[in-house]
């Protein structure tokens, strides 16, 4: 195999290749088993072994007090400020930028670990709270259901029986019984969703058909671009927080694929039901099958 | 930084070697993209600018560790027995082998290589990380990958599977020897 044959493979395998050469490659035996010899080679290459979760963490420490221990000025950004800038740079670049110039410093981190806890135990409290509700608006609505089978008019009964909670009710007063007034009210303002018609089961996903589409899809879900020069106590927000544990519980349910930091959601691309990811460090939105992470289309962030 | 820390220290582990040198040279470019944060001009991505400095630090690893006094011995100057069963050893520990593959790349191939298959850029951001134009990056690739292909496939007798794991019975093979 000449090292023009091999050059040829090496671009098929990545995709840097024209219409021709992609046909040349596909036909010719040879060129398909470089092709595959060099594939195999990028399998072993990919597969890095990670390291330990300690190293990970000194290393990073290690990292972070090098940043505590950099003068405020220069944290600031006051240096890159002072390097004139080429025009023209984009928006997502711009957004990382800013996202990576202000780390938590360990003061930030410490009151971020203290409002994270806080933030848990508040978060607990509404569960429950919102648990009650829901188990008093299950119960009022079956004393509901009991005064409306127990409406005189059999013909109303059976009307509440097959109808929704509301209609129940509606039916109720309409047979001649007054409707409590806390009974029109009995979730106390809530919407529970218990006494409202039941939302669709089957989810929406949104139909994406071009790779505009995709970028698009993805950098709203991503969000607008923060300003440049955030101070590090106010990146380090809880809602940036939140942000992130969002983002976790999606990669939990999703994998990240093709080199994707994080998951956007699904989405339909096409007849294909994807995934979409963002890698954030080259700007790129990505929609790939879940299961196999087969690439369906990419598009740069716009 | 921490949701970039696996593909650093992937590129390091790459292109030092060993998994101490590769945490000496993951360590210097973490604390090197955290000096010169505030440099950071967005001109070019985020990855791949620290992607960068994470290959001339892992680079400087190499080279230090080229200046730095060999052991006592060189390996090649070992005693074997047994030739077949050194060779078997060597194939179990197949990431050694590709570890030893990739140290006998020039570093420009490696570097390029690495740059594409393991941080997964595309030809033209390597350009930028090397500071080469895009056509001595592609060339850089191939010639890598096809001499990666040859050193771990031609020069032993053994194949290794894609999947990093030898060929041999199941019940033969150690446990774990990382």
């Amino acid at each position: 195999m000449n090292d023009d044959l091999t050059l040829l493979a090496s671009a098929y395998l990545d995709g840097d290749v024209t219409a021709d050469e992609r046909a040349r490659v596909e036909t010719d035996p040879e060129l398909t088993a470089e092709v595959e010899r060099l594939r195999s080679v990028r399998v072993l290459l990919a597969d890095v072994e990670p390291s330990s979760i300690a190293v990970r963490e000194s290393l990073l420490s290690n990292a972070l007090e090098a940043w505590d221990r950099l003068p405020i000025g220069e944290r600031t950004g006051a240096a890159r400020d002072a390097t004139p800038v080429k025009r023209g740079i984009g928006p997502a670049t711009a957004a990382a930028a800013a996202t990576i110039t202000a780390p938590i410093s360990l003061a930030d981190r410490r009151r971020a670990t203290v409002n994270r806890r806080l933030l848990g135990a508040a978060a607990a409290i509404v569960v429950v709270l919102a648990g009650g509700v829901v188990l008093q608006s299950a119960f009022s609505g079956n004393d509901d259901s009991s005064s409306s089978l127990s409406a005189p008019d059999a013909t109303t009964s059976a009307e509440a029986l097959t109808e929704s909670p509301q209609d129940a009710r509606t039916a109720t007063a309409a047979g001649g019984e007054v409707a409590p007034a806390d009974a029109a009210n009995d979730s106390g303002g809530l919407d529970t969703g218990i006494n409202n018609p039941a939302p669709p089961t089957e989810t929406d996903l949104e139909q994406l058909n071009t790779p505009e589409e995709l970028g698009i899809f993805a950098s709203d879900a991503v969000g607008a671009p923060k300003a440049p020069d955030v101070p590090a106590a106010t990146s380090g927000s809880i809602d940036d927080q939140l942000t992130q544990s969002q983002a976790s519980i999606l990669a939990v349910e999703w994998p990240l694929c093709l080199g994707a930091d994080f998951v956007v959601g699904p989405a339909r691309y096409g007849t294909v039901e994807v995934v979409v990811g963002v890698d954030e460090s080259r700007a790129l939105a990505l929609a790939y099958v879940a299961d196999s992470c087969l690439e369906v289309a990419r598009a740069r962030l716009p | 930084m921490r949701r970039h820390y696996d593909r650093i220290h992937a590129v390091c582990r790459r292109i030092a070697g060993g998994s101490r040198d590769a945490d000496d040279a993951c360590q210097e470019a973490l604390i090197k993209i955290v000096r010169n944060l505030p440099r950071f001009d967005g001109r070019s991505s985020f990855g791949t600018w620290a992607y960068r400095i994470a290959t001339n630090a892992s680079l400087d690893e190499l080279r230090k560790r080229e200046r730095r006094p060999k052991l006592d011995r060189d390996d090649n100057t070992i005693d074997r027995a047994d030739d077949r069963a050194a060779q078997r050893v060597d194939h179990v520990g197949d990431r050694l082998v590709l570890d030893a593959a990739l140290a006998d790349l020039p570093d420009d191939l490696r570097a390029a290589v690495v740059l594409r298959d393991v941080a997964n850029l595309d030809y033209s951001e390597i350009a930028q990380v090397l500071e080469v134009p895009v056509g001595t990056v592609k060339s850089r690739i191939s010639r890598g990958r096809a001499a990666l292909a040859t050193r771990l496939r031609l020069d032993l007798d053994l194949p290794i599977s894609p999947e990093i794991g030898n060929q041999s019975d199941p019940d033969e093979r150690p446990t774990d020897l990382t």
